[in-house]
């Protein structure tokens, strides 16, 4: 449960206050559960519940600092490998929080732009958006780590 | 096609299975929050109670100032007469009562009769009967002396001494005194008397019970727990970087905390655990509800030019009003706006006291009786003239009612928020104010130009404020209603708020009737419940 905290948090001290008050959260409901189903997909998805109010309390803050820049390029696929999960992970922290909500509702945890619209409360559109970017940004970053790599390659 | 890239299936073959182990100061700060969150169940139970109970508290007062006047009961006319007042609290008007008289005085052996009664102004037939034996004093036609009300027929006097004096006393012994006064002619006639014919004086007893008499009375008768500094630090980027935002720069920099911001009691989740983080996102605006009790004091006076007015406004003292406001539901945006409806009764309560004073008075009853006595050819009429004065004892009425006027008000509201510190808001409200008449109890004055009394102030009579005929005189009104609004939260949704308040009566056209206008000053408390947040986007 930390590890889902910490792809949705900025940084550590965050994916903390998270995985904080999911478990809170959890210890609260736990009367609630069924028993029906998986504890562990019960848990999970109070966390990433936690994740999403916390996210909307901040708010696409991410949005208003300038993603301009970010390229309009079609984002191609790269031999990515060799990169293991904390490159990944630090990637993805990176990334500005309504990017990084969205990419990891879609990506990673299977949540169509309907339902993560719905949850995070802003438009289908927007949330392909930002996926869009995300996965620009992702591309981006993953383009300018493999650069030293293949220039190291290249070199011997 | 599911819409999934290459870029995405890296990152979840990769990050979704991943595991992490949280550093041991986490579930510290579980076990600690835990705790927090017990303590901060029970307070806010406690505050749901308190809440529950100022609800309680609120609508029994309001149900107890609008059902109940506190032991005095409303009602209606209640004269009394001289002030006096039976055990039962009740007073009447003794119609005043010419008690039968009779008054007799012989002369020179000769039986004179004079009998006379009268009761509420209409006397009977007083007969005198000559006692002629000779044909001359038939033939007079004035033997007889007939009393009857507003006629007299040939009445022989001197001295009818018939002065009818008013005295002012309020007050006066409920008993009648009677003095007669005798005087005695001869006259030797041979039947053919002289006559001469007097008005006799009228009784006026007007101790009619006025109208609307209804019955008789006195009369007088969060645990805000911060959390880790951390995080604050770590958020302390965060608000250094929105201030780049020029919608949020600028809301920071107009030095208010707007309504939209920092509005940590209405931001959903566990908003009084103190979160440091700044919000970014708005509320689209929410719905409340509340009840409201309202009280003022009231500054009213009546207005028109029907001689009833002037009377009205001394005698009607206005005390004080109350209200409740049942339903309130509003709106309120995120601009601070927001906009209501309450409907509600209040009850507004006035003293009418008015003493009506009919002065005594005193009036002279003459009659005469004959007797014929024969001395030879002729006979000698004798007569005499019997003088009553009756004295009439003045009649006082006090009227004394608690008053009470039950308008239904309804009252859009436009209420802004000034500003917000923490649980404490301020706000601004305007609100116009359609109040419908659905109860009136007491009495008022009305114009009586038929009452059959003697007194000018008399133009004017009591009558109960049921009547139907005073449905003209309480129309639907309007009113102006301002103020402020002061509250605060008693959690994330109860709040109460402390509303001092102005309510101008707009003047209706005045006609000759009387119209009310008042002004008031007071304040309510108002109960509030937020029924739902919507968030939005801040753009």
């Amino acid at each position: 449960m930390y590890a889902v905290c910490l792809r949705y948090a900025r940084h550590q001290l965050e994916a903390d206050d998270l995985v904080q008050e999911g478990f809170i959260r959890v210890f609260d409901k736990l009367h609630g559960f069924r028993m029906e189903g998986s504890l562990e997909g019960w848990i999970r998805r109070i966390m990433v519940h936690t994740c999403i109010n916390h996210y909307r309390k901040k708010a696409f803050q991410n949005e208003r600092f300038g993603m301009e820049h970010v390229p309009d390029s079609p984002v191609g696929a790269v031999a990515i490998d060799h990169l293991g999960e904390a490159e990944l992970l630090a990637m993805v922290k990176e990334l500005p929080d309504g990017y990084r909500m969205v990419f990891n509702m879609f990506a990673i945890e299977g949540y169509d732009h309907a339902e993560i619209a719905e949850l995070i409360g802003c438009g289908e559109s927007t949330s392909r958006s930002q996926l869009a970017k995300a996965r620009r940004m992702l591309q981006d970053r993953i383009t300018k780590q493999e650069r030293p790599v293949h220039e190291r390659k290249t070199s011997h | 096609m599911n819409g999934r890239h290459p870029i995405d299936d890296l990152f979840a073959r990769t990050l979704r299975d991943a595991e992490a182990t949280p550093p041991p100061a986490v579930w510290e700060g579980i076990v600690r929050e835990r705790g927090k969150g017990r303590r901060a169940v029970a307070k806010r139970r406690s505050r749901w109670g308190l809440a529950a109970l100022l609800l309680l508290l609120l609508g029994s007062a309001g149900y107890w100032t609008l059902t109940h006047e506190g032991g005095k009961e409303h009602a209606a006319l209640s004269p009394s007469q001289d002030g006096r007042v039976n055990a039962a609290g009740n007073a009447s008007v003794e119609p005043p009562v010419v008690e039968e008289s009779k008054a007799s005085e012989t002369s020179e052996g000769q039986v004179g009769q004079a009998g006379r009664s009268s009761s509420s102004g209409e006397r009977n037939e007083a007969q005198a009967t000559p006692t002629s034996t000779g044909s001359e004093a038939a033939a007079s036609g004035s033997n007889t002396a007939r009393g009857t009300k507003g006629t007299a027929e040939q009445r022989i006097y001197d001295d009818p001494k018939t002065t009818v004096t008013t005295t002012a006393a309020a007050r006066v012994t409920p008993s009648k005194t009677r003095e007669t006064n005798k005087s005695r002619r001869e006259l030797t006639a041979s039947g053919a008397a002289g006559s001469r014919s007097g008005a006799e004086p009228v009784i006026s007893t007007s101790g009619i019970a006025p109208v609307g008499i209804e019955k008789p009375r006195s009369a007088d008768a969060n645990g805000a727990a911060p959390k880790d500094e951390r995080v604050a630090s770590a958020n302390a980027s965060y608000e250094q970087r929105a201030r780049l935002s020029p919608d949020v720069h600028l809301a920071l920099l107009t030095g208010l905390v707007t309504p939209f911001l920092n509005n940590a009691a209405t931001a959903p989740g566990p908003i009084l655990q103190g979160d440091p983080a700044p919000e970014y996102v708005l509320k689209k605006g929410n719905w409340w509800v509340a009840v409201q009790g309202e009280w003022s004091t009231l500054n009213g006076e009546w207005k028109g030019t029907g001689p009833e007015v002037a009377e009205l406004n001394k005698s009607e003292t206005w005390r004080g009003g109350q209200g409740l406001s049942w339903c309130w539901i509003a709106a309120r945006r995120l601009s601070g706006w927001s906009l209501g409806l309450g409907i509600g009764a209040n009850k507004q309560r006035s003293r009418f006291l008015r003493r009506e004073v009919e002065a005594s008075h005193t009036e002279v009853i003459v009659d005469t009786t004959w007797t014929g006595t024969p001395m030879g050819q002729v006979t000698n009429y004798t007569w005499d003239i019997v003088e009553t004065t009756v004295v009439e004892p003045g009649v006082e009425r006090d009227y004394s009612a608690t008053n009470s006027y039950t308008r239904l008000r309804i009252a859009p509201e436009v209420g802004y928020q000034l500003l917000q510190k923490k649980r404490f808001s301020l706000g601004a409200r305007l609100a116009p104010v359609m109040m419908i008449d659905i109860d009136r109890k007491g009495n008022t004055l009305v114009q009586t130009s038929s009452m059959d009394t003697l007194e000018t102030a008399a133009a004017t009579g009591a009558l109960a404020l049921t009547d139907a005929s005073l449905d003209n005189r309480f129309p639907m009104t309007f009113a102006v209603s301002a103020g402020l609004e002061l509250r605060y939260r008693l959690c994330e949704r109860w709040s109460l708020g402390a509303l001092p308040t102005f309510t101008y009566w707009l003047p209706r056209t005045e006609g000759r009737g009387p119209s009310l206008s008042m002004n008031e000053l007071g304040g309510a408390l108002r109960l509030r419940y937020d029924l739902r947040h919507q968030a939005r986007r801040l753009k």
